[in-house]
Parts: structure tokens; C-alpha cells; sequence
């Protein structure tokens, strides 16, 4: 199926394979004509090669030739005359000429007259069988001389037959045997060669076209979805700059609150919604634009401006995001309905890379999300506020990102347990709060990315700083990515002092995140979860999560000390993790007396101004004490 | 001695250097008699092999390149002066010119009882074709 959509879309490969049949056909045309083309070459190259000996044996032939004399009779009675005749076509002799002899034919059947050579010289009227009959009849009847090619004789290269005509017959026969020479042994090889550097240039033509083919078939299979047939991500980095961005309008597609569908169905039924939506989006679509699988759920369109105006692109994705939507996805028996959101860059050609356009594609795409998804919006320049994700992801991908470190201190004694690192953006003097921007960065590949940069940046202070002890925030989702927890496991050997808090979200999938946690803890990971009471978790889940420490909310810890609700979840909570082995965190804490109300329930380990704020590295204890 | 036993070695591998032994073979092999014919080669330097049935000298129809006469045997010489001479001899196997000249009498053909597909017609001769004098007469 592969193969069949590979040679469909890249008909070129038809033409060369026709083209290639075709010169295969020509080539067993020549060959075959081969034989004849280089008799008909070498017939021109030895007429030429005899003109001197054929002009020659023509006077001769004239001198002893008389009209009213019988040649045969005076011949064959007149040994002088005979041995005269016999000296004068002996002059012909060279180096070239094997033999030179007179037959005369009598009831078909020839016999010597004359004969030039000493060593095997025929008697008179001997009998000759000639190897070529039908040759020496032709030039009998013909009367014509006769250069052929001589196959059957060995030592000799060809043979010249010349009619001695007497009174308007032919009487006898010239032979003039000529030995292989340079002229024929060239000929002979320069013909052959030709045909095997014939062959030999077909077998290459033939095995460079089948490593072109195997080599786009293989990057064809690389870069395509086999089940969708449409560009994958890596055809697009590969092909960044021979994308002419500039003929397309471009829109990056997300089909919204697609983690839930993986989350609650699985991948392998995430994978086949995929495809069942990139189906959709394919049947609206031109054979000149573009569909890519940009990441998972996301999407880039790329469309062709010569096939629409503007009003038809805009027409175009409102159809596709309305299939979209009234499309039911059939998942194990359920129907699941789903929307999709675009974010569209119409005037590509003021853009300077494919990577501006997707930019601003996003950022028009991240407008779409922010204003309820299930939209088409289209890049404004002249918003300020689409810029600022832009600038947000300058900023992630930047140095820019730094963590701040607050210490986890023992509630009896003070000491310092770790730090929470917790991500803060310095853009210029101001320095933004991870509240400002991670709710812009929900359900995109930046949330992904910016994860990876806080593990990589906590990753190297804790390789720089051996005395150091870190938790970092992982959402439940970031738990379930293979990106991150490959990561973590390639930093294994940092185990012991790189503590994970998980951060609550309502799509929390249990047995996923305790799939990963327990690989977590194979590397020898502490778990933590974050902000417990603050949303949706409960003890239930929570006993179903084999963690190592639980952080209570703040929002919890800071009223304990004056609501009495928020006393008895905090000492019950308490209680909980004190039977199941789990320490607990309380963070939030300001003042003294919210200390002893947490000591008093057995709470090991707090957090919060009371002891210190979060601070940048340079400004910590280096003891860590 | 040596000398003589050298120059009997080489002279008839001087003579068939060069000769067309497939196309002897075949030649022969088409010559049909009463029953199958079998042959005697004196010359072992020609290696008639195949499709030609080789026998003993007493029990060949046909000898071939033998020097000595056999009055009671059909024998293949091989020069044309031989062949002339020889009556006994129905052809005569040699070479001319670099060709291998393959040449039957067709009267003594019939006198043995022996004959030959007609596409080998071009090697037989007539006696008078043998006779120069009777070729002279022929002459234009």
C-alpha cells in the first residue's frame, strides 16, 4: 500500500521507468541489429582496405585477360604463360595477403588455374571446395567482386572475390585471402566493446535509478504516516528551507483537549482519532497543499495560494473545523464528539523562515484556545497581546528561564530537608511568576518543552553543587511523557537528591501516573504530591499512589490556625500519611503558631516566609544547612 | 632415427593443423551404407570423436588417413593427389588454403554402396572431375 501511494505521488518515478523501458527496448533493437550494423562497418572499412589491391588486380587481371583467347585453355596448356600469370599476381603479395589463387568453376564445382604461393601450391585442376559456395556463385552470376567476412577459416580475416569476365562471363575466380590484421582485430573489439560498455552503462543507469527509488522510497517512508499518507515532522525538518512557505497560507491545527481522548482511552485509540481527523482535514484539501503531522494532535496546513483566495481559505478551514466538530468518533463503543482550533498566517510572504510563519500560526493559534477553542483565528500584526506568547517562547528557549530555591526545613529543629525549585522568567528587571504563564502554555508542546528546560537546569545545579538536595513540579501529564521520563532516567544517578512533587490537574489518569511513578522509584526517585486539597484529589486516588511525601496546600495551611474545617482536613490528612508511611510538607507556613499546631500532628517538614522566601542560587547558604 | 621419428611426428600434425574437425566429423557421420558404418582412424592426432562410430582396423567399413592401402576396406585419404591415385579410395580429407577440403568421388561412392545426404553435395566430385584432361575438355 506503501509502495502504491509512494509511486502515485511521485509519478516522475513512472516517467523514469518508462524512460528506462524504452531505452532498454532501444537497446535490444540495437543489439540486435548489432551483428549486421558491424558486418555493413566492416564491409566499408575493407572496401577501403582493398581499393589499392582491387585497382591493382584489375589492370593485371586486364593484361591477362585477351578477348580472342580462351583464358581457361591457354592457362591450363601453356605452362609458361600459366607461370608468367602466376608472377605477375604474385606482385600483389604482402604482408596482408595470405593467398592469392584462380579458380575456374566447371558444373558448379571449382578448380585451381592459378596459384601464387610456393608453400601450398595447388596443382592444376585441383579441386577446391570453397568454405562460402554461395558467395562464390553470387560473384559467378553477379559478376561483381565480393569482400566477406571470413568466419569459417581460421588465421584469415576476410576474403576478396573478383569475376575474371571474359566475353561478357565470368570464366574464373580471383581469390585474394587476407590474414587477420590490425584493421578487422580493432574493428572486431571496438564493436563489442561498444556493446558491453552498452550493457555495462544500462546495468549502472539501471542500479544508480534503483538507488534514487530505494532512497526516496525509504525517506518517503520516513517522512510519511504510513496509515495517513501525510507528512510527518521529521519531512519538515529536513525540509525546512526547501519549503517555499512563501506560496502557501499557512494554519497549525490542534485538535482541543486532545491529552483527555490518550488519557481516558489509551493511545493506541488516541493514534486511530488522529487519523480518523487527519481524514477529515485530507478530504477538503488540494493536491497542491500540504498536510503535516507538526506533532501528536497538531497540525500544519500549509495552502496552496494559486488554488484559493482568501475568502476561500477562510471558508476552507471554517469547513474542516465544522466536519470536525460534527464528526462522532466511535472509542470502544462510545461516541465521542471533538472540536479542533487554527491558528492561521495569511501573509507568508513577508515572513523570513518557515519558523517565523509557524510562529505566528501559533501564536494566532494560541488565540483560538485562549478565546474557548473550536475557532479558526487568524495572526493580527497589530495585536500586542498575540505577541507576547512569542515572546513567551523566545523566552523559554532563552536563558531567561531560572529557577528560584525555597528550603523545606524540619519542623522540630529548623534544619534544611531540600529546596523547591520553582521556575520564575526574568525578562529584563521584572521577573515573571510561573502563575502568568503556565495557563497560556496548557495543552501545548511549549508546556512540554519548558519542563524539559526546568529538569535540565536544576539537573546541572545539582551536578555543580554536590551538597545540594532539589524537588522539582511535574504535572501529572508531564508524568506520563515519554520525553521527560527519559530524561529522568538518563539523570538517574541524581536519584537521591532530586525529589519529584507531582502537580494535581483534573485529567489526571491514576494508573498512568502510578505506572510511571513506580519507574520513577526503580531509579530510586522520591514522589511527592503537590498541592493536595487544593482541586480534585482525594484519598481514594491517593491510596492508589505509592508516593513518599504529600505536600498540603497553602491555601489549606494558612487558615488552620482560625478555621476549624481547615484544622481537622490538615490533622486528618495527617493522621492518613502517618499510618501509610508518608511524610508530610506543609507549605505556606508564616508564623510560629501554625509550627506548633503542624508539630503537634506529627507533621515533619514545612515551608513559606516564616523561614525564608524563594530565592535565586547565587544568594542560598552554600552549606545548605 | 630421432629425426625421422620427429619429422613422421610433425608433418602429419602440420598436414590437419588447422583442420575443421567438427565439420569432418559431421560430414562423415552422414555417409550411409547398408548398416552403420564404423571407422578406423590412423591418425590418432585427429581426434574424430562423438557421432562417428570408431572401431578396430579389422573391423572398420571405412579407414581414414591411413598410409598403407586396404584392398578389402573403403578408405578416406588425406591429400587430393592420393585420392587421385588411390582408387580404392572414396574421398580425400585435407587442407587447402587454410580450408578444410572435404571431397568424395561419387562413383566410388556407389561402388561401395555408400552414399551421401545431398546437402554435403558440394564435396562430391564426379571421377571425370578428377581427370584433367576431361576438365580441359570442359573448358570454354
Amino acid at each position: 500500500m506503501n509502495k502504491i501511494n509512494f509511486f502515485n505521488n511521485n509519478r516522475i518515478y513512472f516517467y523514469v521507468i518508462i524512460a528506462y523501458a524504452i531505452l532498454f527496448y532501444l537497446f535490444l533493437s540495437t543489439y540486435k541489429d548489432l551483428i549486421p550494423f558491424e558486418d555493413k562497418a566492416k564491409h566499408i572499412l575493407l572496401n577501403e582496405a582493398i581499393s589499392l589491391v582491387d585497382d591493382t588486380t584489375s589492370n593485371i587481371l586486364e593484361s591477362m585477360v585477351k578477348e580472342d583467347v580462351s583464358f581457361l585453355h591457354s592457362n591450363s596448356n601453356d605452362e609458361e604463360l600459366r607461370f608468367e600469370n602466376e608472377k605477375l599476381l604474385s606482385m600483389m603479395n604482402s604482408t596482408d595477403i595470405n593467398s592469392l589463387f584462380v579458380v575456374y568453376v566447371i558444373k558448379g564445382k571449382y578448380f585451381f588455374l592459378l596459384d601464387t604461393d610456393t608453400k601450398d601450391h595447388a596443382d592444376l585442376h585441383q579441386a577446391f571446395i570453397p568454405e562460402n559456395n554461395k558467395v562464390f556463385s553470387q560473384v559467378v552470376k553477379g559478376k561483381k567482386k565480393k569482400v566477406f567476412i571470413q568466419n569459417e577459416v581460421k588465421d584469415l580475416s576476410f576474403t576478396l572475390l573478383k569475376p575474371i569476365v571474359q566475353n561478357g562471363e565470368t570464366v574464373a575466380l580471383l581469390v585474394i585471402d587476407y590474414t587477420e590484421n590490425r584493421l578487422t582485430s580493432l574493428l572486431n573489439i571496438s564493436v563489442k566493446a561498444l556493446s558491453y560498455l552498452l550493457i555495462l552503462f544500462l546495468a549502472f543507469v539501471f542500479a544508480f535509478l534503483f538507488y534514487i527509488i530505494y532512497t526516496h522510497y525509504n525517506k518517503y517512508k520516513i517522512y510519511r504516516n504510513p496509515q495517513t499518507n501525510t507528512f510527518n515532522r521529521i519531512y519538515m525538518i529536513e525540509n525546512y528551507e526547501k519549503i517555499d512557505f512563501k506560496k502557501y497560507y499557512v494554519a497549525l491545527a490542534d485538535i482541543d483537549f486532545f491529552k483527555r481522548i490518550n488519557n481516558r482511552y489509551g493511545q493506541k485509540n488516541g493514534d486511530k482519532v488522529i487519523i480518523a481527523v487527519i481524514k477529515i482535514i485530507a478530504r477538503r484539501l488540494e493536491k497542491c497543499d500540504k498536510l503535516i503531522q507538526y506533532s501528536g494532535e497538531e497540525f500544519l496546513l500549509l495552502i496552496a495560494k494559486d488554488a484559493r483566495n482568501e475568502y476561500e481559505l477562510r471558508k476552507l478551514l471554517d469547513d474542516i473545523r465544522i466536519d470536525i466538530n460534527r464528526a462522532i468518533f466511535d472509542i470502544e463503543n462510545e461516541k465521542v464528539s471533538l472540536s479542533i482550533s487554527m491558528g492561521v498566517l495569511l501573509n507568508t510572504g513577508i515572513e523570513k523562515s518557515l519558523q517565523d510563519v509557524i510562529h505566528k500560526a501559533d501564536t494566532a493559534l494560541y488565540e483560538s484556545k485562549h478565546n474557548g477553542r473550536d475557532k479558526v483565528s487568524y495572526f493580527d500584526i497589530s495585536q500586542p497581546k498575540k505577541l507576547y506568547r512569542e515572546k513567551l517562547k523566545d523566552m523559554i528557549e532563552s536563558d531567561k528561564l531560572v529557577c528560584y530555591y525555597q528550603p523545606i526545613r524540619s519542623l522540630e529543629d529548623k534544619t534544611l530537608h531540600h529546596y523547591e525549585a520553582l521556575l520564575r522568567i526574568e525578562d529584563g528587571d521584572n521577573i515573571i511568576f510561573p502563575d502568568k504563564i503556565l495557563p497560556d502554555l496548557e495543552d501545548s508542546y511549549l508546556y512540554t518543552n519548558l519542563t524539559k528546560r526546568v529538569i535540565e537546569y536544576n539537573v546541572a545545579k545539582l551536578k555543580e553543587d554536590k551538597k545540594m538536595r532539589i524537588s522539582i513540579n511535574l504535572s501529572a501529564d508531564d508524568l506520563v511523557n515519554d520525553a521527560i521520563l527519559s530524561i529522568l532516567a538518563q539523570n538517574a544517578d541524581l536519584a537521591d537528591r532530586l525529589l519529584i512533587e507531582i502537580l494535581e490537574n483534573k485529567s489526571i489518569d491514576y494508573k498512568k501516573v502510578e505506572l510511571s511513578i513506580q519507574k520513577l522509584k526503580l531509579f530510586g526517585y522520591k514522589i511527592c504530591i503537590d498541592d493536595f486539597g487544593s482541586g480534585y484529589s482525594n484519598l481514594n486516588h491517593l491510596l492508589k499512589l505509592s508516593i513518599d511525601y504529600l505536600k498540603i496546600d497553602g491555601s489549606i495551611i494558612k487558615e488552620i490556625h482560625h478555621d476549624k474545617r481547615a484544622y481537622s482536613i490538615v490533622k486528618t490528612f495527617a493522621t492518613f500519611c502517618k499510618q501509610n508511611d508518608i511524610e508530610v510538607i506543609a507549605e505556606f507556613i508564616d508564623k510560629q503558631d501554625v509550627v506548633d499546631i503542624l508539630k503537634s500532628f506529627g507533621v515533619k517538614y514545612g515551608q513559606g516566609w516564616y523561614f525564608s522566601k524563594a530565592q535565586p542560587y547565587e544568594d542560598l547558604d552554600k552549606d545548605h544547612k | 632415427m630421432k629425426k625421422i621419428i620427429t619429422i613422421l611426428t610433425i608433418v602429419p600434425l602440420m598436414v590437419f593443423a588447422g583442420l575443421n574437425v567438427g565439420k569432418v566429423t559431421n560430414t562423415l557421420s552422414h555417409i550411409k551404407g547398408k548398416k552403420t558404418l564404423s571407422f578406423f582412424n590412423a591418425n590418432t592426432h585427429i581426434p574424430l570423436e562423438g557421432k562417428l562410430k570408431l572401431t578396430s582396423l579389422s573391423t572398420a567399413d571405412i579407414v581414414l588417413f591411413s598410409s598403407k592401402k586396404h584392398k578389402s576396406k573403403s578408405t578416406i585419404v588425406n591429400s587430393y593427389k592420393k585420392l587421385k591415385e588411390n582408387k580404392n579410395s572414396i574421398g580425400a580429407i585435407y587442407l587447402k588454403k587454410g580450408r578444410t577440403q572435404i571431397i568424395f568421388v561419387k562413383e566410388r561412392l556407389d561402388a561401395k554402396g555408400l552414399s551421401l545426404s545431398p546437402k554435403f553435395k558440394k564435396h562430391i566430385l564426379h571421377e571425370w572431375q578428377l581427370d584433367p584432361l576431361a576438365l580441359v575438355k570442359g573448358l570454354k
